[in-house]
């Protein structure tokens, strides 16, 4: 495996790791999720390239294009919960727990 | 070029690791910005532009406005930045010691084995009958998308539709 | 909701559910689970309740994480092998497998990763609770069974086996009728994930028991809207046959041998007992018996007693009900008496 692709990988595993970390801004986990998209998009982009699959290359575009839906979607419950609470931390969210 | 390459997924790594220890959003969508600068220009080393100029121009450029806007709906008095809380430095000095020990270890075993595509110039000429004509993989690629699996694109743009409607279903209330 | 948008909303969850269980591209399945996930969320925040606006935050931040991981995969994958399909996932490939079976068991709510599945069901309306602890499971599922030779079966047990575990210790302290259903329910995910590597066909026939008993057992509880243990108590004197009829369907939840609930846990324990797996067999039938424990709790205090109350309330049994179901009688027949007939389910295989 190449080392920029490590680096991808490793890239993305801090994103994962930081979306998974329970505190703070419900902002910055979805910048964590725009993160590890962005990741999957370099990594892709490149495998796809290195194999020559060109018909492929559809697939980190649609990528972008549900990420981007995942994105608004995301913003729109920030809103929502922000609207509610007056912040949008996460630990905010403690309604429903056991 | 590869190592220069190399050393921009270096910085793409640091990048990522200053947003995903969570500062507070404002840091960290400077974060995002450069992690997407560099990802931008890392694919464009490799040759795919387009696919550069998407990611970079369209998605993050139009994005970060909305983010940015968001952003200003949850700022603070005393953001957070890296150096405010114990928790975020311990986050990300563990996140660059990872990438240090990768980079020492792959310094040791495989010495640098960094090109990924160098041997694929091959790919970018078409021999034909008379002289050649050079063709562009990514956007070739794209482009398909409307004609040979179209109905990826109804599926996208359904996706995107729908996504409208519920981003104002959600924020209307009652 | 309007009624425009909602048909537009609905239809697309039904198609997203639908591109994922048709196709057999990496690509297109992804985009079915997204689509699916997306549309789901206006259903969730419908009542606009600070409650129902957490429980769609928490679903989607899980679930999105989950198709992020489930993209990573995708990508390493078609890294390794050259390939897009779903048959094609190498189960020695460490990387490969764990992270698409921690995908796909995070949208399924499974163990490790079942903290979700009891807020969010309790967060939502009873309606809502009934889409999402049956409708939602069908895409991860079908992809489940669509590459089940390539699964490395000592995790996906692993994580069944730690499922049926949370699944009867978690609600035994629960007195939220709709937690109690999401703990059931994850305990009934990893009963199906535990023979998906031995038998996939049974775990079709689990799931299509467990689709009865919950679409029963949440239909007959929006019935009169009851979402606790008081609530459920209070019933004997509003609708006496409801009573009866959800003593029936929780024993049959619980898989007691008359009923049609008993038929899945019998197949399963024979299955795995045939493969030479007689420990995990025991110990999921012992754990079984802790989900009957909160079962029989609830129909201790729905029929087996009659909970005092007023006498001004006793007479509410006389007032038709609001709400009608149209399949509740058929389901209930369903979902209780045909353990007869399941011989012919030995046609599936």
């Amino acid at each position: 495996m190449p080392s920029i692709s490590i680096n991808i990988i490793l890239a993305f595993t801090a994103a994962l790791l930081g979306m998974l970390m329970f505190r703070s801004h419900m902002m910055s986990s979805l910048l964590c999720l725009e993160g590890m998209m962005l990741s999957m998009f370099i990594l892709s982009t490149l495998i796809i390239l290195n194999m020559q699959f060109t018909m492929s290359f559809i697939m980190p575009i649609l990528l972008l294009v549900f990420a981007a839906c995942e994105a608004a979607i995301g913003l729109a419950l920030l809103v929502t919960v922000s609207n509610i609470y007056g912040l949008d931390h996460i630990q905010n969210l403690n309604l429903l727990q056991c | 070029m590869v190592y220069a390459i190399f050393l921009l997924s270096i910085i793409l790594v640091l990048s990522f690791m200053s947003f995903s220890s969570k500062p507070s959003p404002i840091y960290g969508g400077v974060g995002l910005i450069i992690s997407g600068a560099v990802g931008c220009s890392i694919i464009m080393g490799f040759g795919v532009s387009f696919m550069g100029l998407m990611v970079f121009l369209i998605y993050l450029g139009g994005m970060l406005v909305v983010f940015g806007y968001t952003t200003a709906m949850a700022t603070e008095e005393y953001p957070e930045t890296w150096g405010s809380s114990i928790v975020i430095w311990g986050a990300l000095l563990s996140g660059i010691l990872m990438e240090l020990l990768l980079m020492v270890w792959l310094l040791e075993h495989d010495g640098m084995e960094v090109a990924v595509g160098f041997n694929k110039l091959e790919s970018w000429i078409m021999f034909m009958d008379k002289g050649f004509s050079i063709i562009r993989e990514d956007s070739l690629g794209v482009s398909a998308l409307y004609n040979y699996v179209n109905w990826f694109m109804v599926a996208a743009g359904w996706a995107l539709f729908v996504s409208v409607l519920i981003v104002i279903e959600v924020i209307r209330g009652k | 909701m309007k009624l425009p948008i909602l048909t537009i909303v609905m239809t697309t969850i039904f198609t997203g559910t639908m591109l994922t269980m048709i196709s057999s591209h990496w690509l297109l399945i992804w985009i079915g689970l997204e689509i699916n996930m997306l549309s789901i969320i206006p259903i969730l925040t419908k009542n606009q309740k600070p409650r129902s606006t957490e429980a769609a935050t928490k679903y989607f931040l899980t679930q999105a994480t989950a198709s992020m991981l489930l993209m990573f995969t995708i990508v390493f994958n078609a890294m390794h092998s050259g390939q897009w399909t779903t048959t094609n996932i190498d189960p020695n490939n460490m990387i490969v497998s764990l992270t698409m079976i921690i995908a796909l068991t995070m949208k399924l709510g499974m163990t490790p990763f079942h903290f979700w599945v009891p807020e969010v069901t309790q967060g939502v309306s009873l309606m809502t609770g009934m889409l999402l602890l049956t409708w939602q499971k069908l895409a991860p599922i079908s992809i489940m069974m669509q590459m089940f030779t390539s699964i490395n079966s000592i995790i996906l047990l692993l994580i069944a086996l730690m499922s049926v575990l949370v699944g009867g210790w978690g609600g035994l302290n629960q007195t939220q009728l709709r937690k109690i259903l999401a703990y059931s329910s994850i305990a009934h995910m990893g009963w199906m994930m535990a023979i998906l590597t031995f038998c996939p066909s049974l775990t079709m026939l689990n799931l299509l028991i467990y689709l009865m008993l919950t679409i029963i057992m949440f239909t007959m509880l929006n019935m009169n809207t009851n979402t606790t243990t008081l609530t459920l108590s209070n019933l004997w004197n509003k609708s006496p046959t409801i009573t009866m009829m959800i003593l029936i369907s929780l024993l049959s939840l619980g898989g007691l041998p008359p009923l049609t609930g008993f038929l899945p846990k019998w197949v399963i324990i024979q299955e795995l007992t045939k493969n030479n797996n007689i420990a995990m067999a025991t110990v999921m039938a012992i754990m079984a018996l802790l989900n009957l424990y909160f079962y029989m709790r609830l129909i201790y205090s729905t029929s087996l007693t009659l909970f005092p109350t007023p006498n001004n309330i006793k007479m509410k049994w006389q007032f038709q009900p609001k709400k009608r179901s149209l399949f509740l009688s058929p389901l209930i027949i369903l979902s209780t008496l045909t353990l007869p007939l399941s011989p012919v389910f030995s046609t599936l295989n």
